[in-house]
């Protein structure tokens, strides 16, 4: 009885929640507040898009799958979502294009600890690796082991749901998959010693870790708006390259939550990964990594890359 | 007879006239299929994924099992030191009733990690879900034997064991089943809260992993098949509680209209 009255519910609130634009551009992070935002959080902060003529609405999403479905249905204008999420959005038929860049190489990678007799990746035979989400991690972690000849029976894949490091340190699994600027120095500050093999070295294709996606009708409509957004990003980015110290206090005074030692050290590990510029031109990239996705299993058909993404908003560098 | 049947088609009209809603509803504002897919998506895809879903299904079934067995014995057991001993009562009912104070999401990810990723932590959280309805109607009901029989009994030198067995067990199985309605709907609730925090198979890591993968008509579905689960389990107590229970005069049995729940 009660599902019944909360579809009801729902039915009656979701043309509300579908398909209204407001004047200020809405921008949904990938996840909560994280050094991987300082250049977004620095270029409106800063001005950098009421230069350019625009106003922002900087969002934070209820769950990790909201930022691409509201982008597709245009309760936001731009969300943020790593490359991967992406394609997978796309392939299950969202209207959904790709047209720039905030963290341009992968963030992330297996991490077991020192203590547990790790030291290279092929010590993993015979371990127990956790994970969150299927069918994606379990593909990523399996190609990495078999770039060290260790086959998908030579180790145990467990769900261990999002509280991964508590799995990991109360040795429930012997390793994680992680991301080198968040739970690497968070198992550091808790005196641990971690150790840390990187995706892209073990055979997964190179890879975006955060990208900005937005609904195609909205390009048609509004594509000044985006052009205008994309380049106060760059600003932000080419600050927070330029002046590291006071982006980051920028950061933490717009998110006096986050300031303390881990999200200090995330943001040092983190400066060299943003992107050249906002734009991104990386067909190649594209290509293969959709094209691995497929092979796997993780997306059932194929998209023409200009379906995937747009350099049309690239900026001039 | 005529009228629970009658009862039945109303529950069966009322859910037609609501998914019919949907559906147009769906449809006439072009509501996209990852924030609300129609109820004939969502039936499609439960009839072309019912082997997908019985074999996760059956997992949580299983939890659910286990965590009935662990709620309801540890919730008669504790009911029954709380009846006889004043002293661990008021011992012990503050915890018991502070514990539901406690959001299980909030304690759920530990149980997690302290029982493992496997069947114990799900039939765990199920089972803290469970007892605590069972032990508050328990109690109840082992109170609601009227004092004079009580009297009677002893002044026949009636031993406690037989009256337990005989007067106080009897009187309070209806207000168990009460219990048992309750807990065996909310060890639903209970065995999928501990799969989203971590499992490798049940329906609730079905309804994750394809919230994540954007496949919202098989998150629907798997909140069908949930739902499934539940009724029948619903069906299975009431269906003991009849048999049990015959030896009541019927005509006393309090009969409220029909079985929509």
């Amino acid at each position: 009885m009660r599902r019944v009255i909360l579809i009801g519910v729902m039915l009656i609130l979701t043309p509300f929640l579908v398909g209204n634009s407001s004047p200020a551009l809405r921008v949904m992070l990938d996840f909560f507040a994280t050094p991987n935002h300082v250049p977004l959080f620095v270029a409106a902060e800063q001005g950098f898009f009421m230069d350019e003529g625009i106003e922002t609405d900087i969002l934070i999403p209820a769950n990790p799958s909201d930022p691409l479905k509201l982008a597709a249905a245009r309760t936001v204008e731009v969300a943020l979502t790593p490359q991967i999420n992406f394609i997978i959005a796309r392939s299950a038929g969202l209207p959904l294009i790709s047209i720039g860049t905030l963290i341009q190489t992968p963030l992330g990678g297996l991490l077991s600890l020192k203590e547990y007799g790790v030291e290279k990746l092929a010590d993993l035979r015979g371990l127990r690796i956790g994970y969150s989400l299927a069918p994606l991690e379990p593909v990523l972690w399996q190609t990495m082991l078999a770039s060290v000849g260790v086959t998908s029976d030579d180790f145990q894949l467990v769900n261990v749901g999002f509280n991964t490091v508590l799995s990991l340190l109360s040795h429930n699994v012997d390793a994680i998959g992680a991301f080198r600027n968040f739970e690497v120095p968070q198992v550091a500050l808790l005196g641990h010693e971690p150790v840390f093999f990187p995706q892209e070295d073990y055979g997964v294709p190179d890879t975006c870790e955060i990208i900005l996606v937005t609904n195609p009708q909205l390009i048609k409509e509004r594509p000044e708006t985006l052009r205008a957004f994309i380049a106060g990003l760059a600003r932000g980015i080419t600050f927070t390259k330029q002046h590291p110290h006071d982006a980051l206090e920028i950061f933490l005074h717009a998110n006096p939550e986050l300031d303390d030692a881990l999200n200090r050290q995330a943001y040092e590990i983190t400066l060299p990964f943003y992107a050249d510029e906002a734009g991104n031109d990386r067909a190649e990239e594209w290509e293969k990594m959709q094209a691995y996705l497929f092979k796997n299993g993780v997306i059932k058909d194929v998209c023409p890359l200009d379906q995937l993404y747009t350099d049309q908003f690239l900026t001039d560098s | 007879m005529a009228r629970l049947i009658k009862s039945y088609i109303a529950t069966a009209l009322f859910l037609l006239l609501l998914l019919s809603l949907w559906e147009v509803g769906v449809h006439l504002f072009h509501v996209p299929f990852y924030i609300l897919p129609a109820p004939s998506r969502i039936l499609l895809v439960f009839f072309t994924s019912l082997p997908l879903l019985f074999s996760h299904g059956a997992v949580t079934l299983l939890e659910i099992g286990l965590g009935m067995f662990l709620g309801v014995s540890g919730g008669i057991t504790l009911a029954l030191i709380i009846f006889y001993s004043p002293f661990l009562e008021s011992a012990l009912y503050p915890f018991i009733i502070t514990s539901q104070m406690i959001p299980v999401f909030a304690i759920a990810p530990l149980l997690v990690i302290w029982f493992g990723y496997g069947l114990w932590s799900k039939a765990t959280v199920a089972a803290l879900i469970v007892f605590f309805p069972i032990v508050v109607n328990t109690v109840d009901g082992l109170r609601s034997v009227n004092s004079e029989t009580i009297d009677l009994l002893h002044s026949l030198r009636a031993k406690e064991r037989q009256i337990f067995w005989y007067v106080r067990l009897p009187a309070s199985l209806p207000s168990i089943f009460s219990g048992l309605k309750l807990g065996v709907t909310l060890s639903v609730v209970g065995a999928t809260i501990g799969e989203w925090i971590g499992a490798r198979k049940g329906l609730g890591f079905l309804m994750i992993q394809s919230n994540a993968m954007l496949r919202i008509d098989l998150v629907f579905a798997s909140i069908l098949t949930l739902s499934l689960v539940g009724l029948l389990l619903f069906a299975t107590v009431r269906i003991i509680e009849l048999r049990l229970l015959q030896w009541r005069r019927p005509r006393r049995k309090p009969k409220t209209s029909g079985g929509n729940h």
